[in-house]
C-alpha cells in the first residue's frame, strides 16, 4: 500500500483515475483472503464436484482414480438406487410444509412481541434458547426420547382428524406435527430478524391506513406484508440452508421410511464407508441435492423479492 | 387445563355482555347490584380490542403455551437426568423424580471425560472463531466501503457460498484433508477459516456488512484528510464502532462450532497416524460416542442409563447455557440491531 500512497504524491496529475484505481486496489486487498478462500475450498471443490458427478469416481489409497461415464451416476440415482428417491421425496415433502409453517410462526410471534407486551425480553430469551442448544447429539438424544413430538397420529382425535382429510393432506399434517417441536426450535433467528424489520416500519402509514378506514386485517395484508417482504425472502432462505444441512429433521422422517439416514449423511456414506459407491456417485448425489435447494430457494425469490416501485403517470 | 377454562370463563362473560340490555342487574344478598354494561365491556374488548382484557388474554396464553413446546424439551432432560435408576425402571412414574438423585451427574461426569472434552471443545470452537471475525471484518469492510470492478459477482458469490450444502463441499475436502493427511488435526478447522470459509462465514459478514455500511462516512472523510491511511481508518475509526456486532459475531460463531458435531466427526473424530486414540475430542462427540456405548448394551440397560444420558446431554450444554444467561443481550440485540436483511 506504501507504493501506491507515493506514486499519488510524485505524479499529482492524473489525480481522478489515480484515485479510483487505488479505491479498487484497497477494495480488492481487504476482501483478498476471503477471495483466496472461497477459490480453493468453496468455488473449486464446486467445480470439482460437478466434473466427478460424470465420472466412476473412487479412493485409492490417496488419490482418485476417475474415468468419464457421462450420465451413468445420475441414471443410477434415479432408477436403480432404491434409497435416493425416496429421501428426496420424503425430504421435499418435509421441507415445502416446514418452511412456510415456520415463517408463519416467526411473523406471528415477532408482531405479538412488537406490540406493547410486559415481559417483553423474557419471552424474547425463552424463543431463542434453543438456537443457541441445538446440536446433533443433542437433539438426536431428545428425539429418542420423544420428548420433541407431539404426536397426532396416536391421539383419537387427531386420527379421527387425519382419516377423514384426503390421505395427502392428512399426510402433510401429520409430518407437521410429528415433528413440531423441533421445527419450532429453529425459528429463534427468524423471529428476531422480523422483529428487527417490525421495528423498523413507520407507525404513521398505519394511522393513515386508519384514518382511511382500513380495518386492521387489511392494514396486516397491505402494509405489513408486503414492506417485510425483503425479510421473509432472508428467511426462507434461512430455513431452507439451515433444514437442509442439519441431518435432524429429516432423519426423524426416513426413520419410518426408509432408513435412519439422511441425505447429507446417505451421501457421506458413498465415499466414507466401503459399501458406498464411490466419490464420483457421492458427487453427482450433491450436485441434485444442490439443485433442489436452488430450485426451492429460486421459488421464494420469485415470490419475495422486492419489486421496484411502479411510478404511475397521470394522476389517480 | 386451566388457561382453557379461564378462556373459557371470559368468551362466556364477554357473550353475556354482548347479548344482554343495559345495565344488568345481580341479585347478591346485599341486594341488587348494577353492572354498567358499557364499562364492562370497555375493560373486556377495550377502546381498541388489541387493549381490551380478552384480547391480551390470549396473547399471554399463546405465548405461555408457545414457551411451554419451547421449554418442553429442556425441562424434560433436567428432571429425568435427576431421576434415580428406580424411577426410570419404573415405566409408570411420571414426569417427576420421586427424590433428587445427583450421582447421574457423577457418572455422567466421569463418563464424558468433561474437564479434557470441555477444554478441547473451547480451543476447537475459539480458534476458528477468532479468525471469522478477524476476516469477516476485513471482508465486511472491503465490501462495504470501497467500489472496485466484478463486486456484485463476488457478492453473489458470497451467497453461494451460503446456500450450497455443506454434504456437498465436504466431499472434496474430505479428499484433500485425506491426501494431505490432516484428518483428525485441528487444521482442518482452522484452514478454511483463516481464509474465511468458516461455519456460517457469510452470516457473520452479512451481520458486520450491515453494521460497516450504518456508520457515518464523514468519520472517515475527516480521518481521510488528517492524513489517514486506509489500514488507520479501518483500526482506529471503523473497528472500534462496529465492536458490538463483533461481539455478536464471536457469540455466535463461537456457539456453533460448539455444536457443529457433524464436522467434528468426520475431520476430528478420526485416529491419525501413529496416535491411539483421536485428539480432539469435543464434547459433541464425546457424547455422541456415549450414546453409541450405550446402545451396544442391552434394551434394559439402555432405561436403566437414561438418566446419566440426559445428565450428559445437560453437562455437554451447560457451557452455552451459562454463556448464553450471561451474555444474552448480545446474541439477541445483536441480531436485531444489525439489520441483517435490511436495505
Amino acid at each position: 500500500m506504501n507504493n501506491v500512497v507515493k506514486d499519488s504524491k510524485t505524479s499529482r496529475k492524473p489525480f481522478r483515475l489515480d484515485n479510483k484505481k487505488r479505491e479498487w486496489l484497497s477494495g480488492y486487498l481487504f476482501i483478498l483472503p476471503w477471495i483466496i478462500g472461497v477459490c480453493i475450498f468453496t468455488l473449486w471443490p464446486i467445480i470439482q464436484a460437478f466434473y466427478y458427478s460424470f465420472c466412476e469416481a473412487v479412493f485409492r489409497g490417496n488419490s482418485i482414480v476417475a474415468t468419464f461415464t457421462w450420465f451413468e451416476n445420475f441414471k443410477y440415482a434415479f432408477a436403480t438406487d432404491t434409497k435416493f428417491p425416496t429421501m428426496i421425496r420424503e425430504y421435499l415433502l418435509e421441507i415445502v410444509v416446514q418452511v412456510p409453517f415456520s415463517l408463519t410462526f416467526a411473523l406471528l410471534i415477532s408482531m405479538i412481541l412488537n406490540q406493547n407486551i410486559k415481559l417483553r425480553g423474557m419471552w424474547r430469551v425463552i424463543y431463542f434458547l434453543p438456537a443457541i442448544i441445538i446440536s446433533g447429539p443433542v437433539v438426536s438424544e431428545l428425539m429418542s426420547q420423544g420428548s420433541t413430538t407431539i404426536s397426532v397420529a396416536s391421539d383419537n382425535i387427531g386420527s379421527a382428524i387425519v382419516s377423514i382429510i384426503p390421505e395427502f393432506f392428512g399426510k402433510l399434517i401429520t409430518i407437521l406435527f410429528d415433528k413440531l417441536i423441533l421445527v419450532l426450535w429453529y425459528t429463534g433467528i427468524p423471529i428476531l430478524i422480523f422483529l428487527a424489520g417490525l421495528q423498523r416500519l413507520n407507525k404513521q402509514i398505519y394511522e393513515a391506513a386508519a384514518i382511511d378506514g382500513a380495518s386492521k386485517w387489511q392494514s396486516f395484508w397491505k402494509i405489513t406484508l408486503p414492506s417485510m417482504s425483503s425479510f421473509i425472502l432472508v428467511n426462507a432462505v434461512y430455513m431452507i440452508v439451515t433444514l437442509s444441512n442439519s441431518s435432524l429433521i429429516q432423519e426423524a422422517a426416513s426413520s419410518e421410511a426408509t432408513s435412519t439416514m439422511s441425505i447429507a449423511q446417505y451421501i457421506a456414506t458413498q465415499y466414507t464407508s466401503a459399501t458406498g459407491r464411490g466419490y464420483g456417485y457421492a458427487c453427482c448425489l450433491g450436485i441434485i441435492y444442490l439443485g433442489i435447494i436452488l430450485l426451492h430457494i429460486g421459488l421464494y425469490a420469485l415470490i419475495f423479492v422486492p419489486k421496484k416501485p411502479r411510478v404511475k403517470k397521470g394522476g389517480r | 387445563m386451566w388457561p382453557f377454562l379461564i378462556v373459557l370463563v371470559v368468551l362466556v362473560l364477554a357473550a353475556i355482555l354482548i347479548f344482554t340490555p343495559n345495565p344488568i342487574i345481580v341479585k347478591l344478598h346485599g341486594g341488587p347490584v348494577r353492572i354498567n354494561k358499557k364499562k364492562v365491556k370497555k375493560v373486556m374488548l377495550g377502546m381498541n380490542f388489541t387493549d381490551g382484557l380478552v384480547y391480551k388474554l390470549f396473547i399471554y396464553i399463546f405465548l405461555v403455551i408457545v414457551s411451554f413446546i419451547f421449554l418442553y424439551p429442556m425441562i424434560y432432560m433436567l428432571l429425568t437426568s435427576l431421576k434415580p435408576q428406580m424411577d426410570l425402571a419404573d415405566s409408570a412414574s411420571g414426569l417427576l423424580p420421586s427424590s433428587l438423585y445427583f450421582r447421574n451427574y457423577v457418572e455422567a461426569f466421569k463418563q464424558l471425560g468433561y474437564l479434557k472434552a470441555l477444554y478441547k471443545s473451547i480451543i476447537v470452537a475459539m480458534l476458528p472463531t477468532l479468525f471469522n471475525v478477524i476476516i469477516g471484518c476485513l471482508t465486511a469492510y472491503g465490501f462495504a466501503r470501497f467500489n472496485f470492478p466484478l463486486k456484485k459477482l463476488w457478492f453473489a458469490i458470497m451467497i453461494i457460498t451460503y446456500i450450497v450444502p455443506t454434504a456437498l463441499i465436504s466431499i472434496p475436502r474430505y479428499a484433500w484433508y485425506a491426501k494431505l493427511k490432516l484428518l483428525g488435526s485441528i487444521l482442518t478447522y482452522i484452514l478454511p477459516s483463516s481464509l474465511g470459509q468458516g461455519l456460517c462465514f457469510a452470516l457473520y459478514f452479512m451481520i458486520l456488512y450491515s453494521t460497516f455500511k450504518r456508520l457515518p462516512v464523514q468519520l472517515e472523510e475527516s480521518a481521510r484528510i488528517d492524513g489517514a491511511n486506509n489500514l488507520q481508518i479501518f483500526f482506529r475509526i471503523a473497528l472500534p464502532l462496529v465492536i458490538p456486532s463483533i461481539i455478536t459475531v464471536l457469540l455466535f460463531s463461537f456457539v456453533w462450532y460448539w455444536n457443529d458435531s457433524e464436522t467434528a466427526s468426520m475431520y476430528l473424530n478420526i485416529v491419525k497416524a501413529g496416535q491411539d486414540a483421536p485428539r480432539w475430542i469435543t464434547l459433541p462427540i464425546a457424547l455422541q460416542n456415549y450414546q453409541n456405548s450405550l446402545l451396544d448394551r442391552g434394551e434394559r440397560e439402555i432405561i436403566l442409563y437414561q438418566g446419566v444420558k440426559m445428565a450428559a446431554v445437560f453437562l455437554s450444554i451447560l457451557p452455552l447455557l451459562v454463556n448464553y444467561f450471561v451474555l444474552q443481550r448480545f446474541f439477541v440485540e445483536g441480531i436485531e440491531k444489525s439489520g441483517i436483511a435490511g436495505e
